[in-house]
């Protein structure tokens, strides 16, 4: 079975608390890459609009220039970053019914992992290590 | 002393673009480690990169501004005081 090529819309089955069985960790990796890949676009997009607002208030020709390359930078990184997600099947912009089964499928997910108790019990470091100023 | 380079309004989004910058490169090379596909890693390692290089440059004009000099005893007072 080819865990890594499954898509995220594949995932259908709800998460389950014993998460290290491989049954409940199948399209686990494509789950993960998709999430990171999306959190990168964002990180990139407000990139792009930083630096736009910034270089809106630069006098000095240095400081504009420097602005300048971030913002062009981004912006050929947003570009490389959205041809990989619609290639790997991340991102839809062209298909807005497909773009919102894999919303829905990705709320689904997120829910399901906040109701997941992945910290069992107290999660104190205190009394682990000496603390003499407690 | 060379501290009207960088303006007061310059500096402020010097600033902000700094610690964002700052937030970005921690974030990729964190996601870097996580993650498994190729590609998706070697963006995520070339984002990496360039941006220790803008926070570099950034951080180089930041010195420019008229706030890089003011007075430095009071924050190693400051350090002195939590010791």
């Amino acid at each position: 079975m080819d865990i890594t090529k499954k898509s995220i819309n594949q995932i259908k089955r709800p998460m389950n608390n014993d998460y290290l069985e491989i049954e409940n960790a199948d399209g686990m990796p494509g789950l993960v890459d998709s999430t990171i890949a999306l959190d990168f676009l964002l990180s990139v997009k407000s990139a792009i609009r930083n630096s736009a607002m910034a270089l809106t208030e630069m006098a000095d020709q240095e400081a504009r220039k420097a602005v300048h390359s971030l913002l062009d930078n981004s912006i050929n990184l947003h570009a490389e970053l959205t041809d990989l997600m619609i290639k790997k099947g991340w991102l839809h912009p062209y298909d807005v019914n497909q773009q919102f089964q894999l919303d829905k499928v990705s709320t689904q997910t997120a829910l399901q992992i906040a109701s997941l108790q992945l910290f069992k019990g107290d999660t104190s470091r205190l009394g682990t290590f000496a603390t003499p100023n407690y | 002393m060379n501290n009207n380079r960088i303006a007061a309004h310059e500096s402020f989004e010097l600033h902000e673009l700094i610690t964002f910058k700052n937030v970005c490169a921690t974030k990729s090379s964190v996601m870097a480690g996580l993650v498994k596909d190729e590609e998706l890693k070697a963006l995520l390692n070339q984002e990496l990169n360039t941006s220790q290089e803008h926070i570099r440059e950034l951080q180089d004009l930041i010195q420019l501004s008229a706030f890089a000099f003011e007075d430095t005893t009071r924050t190693e007072d400051a350090l002195r005081h939590q010791n």
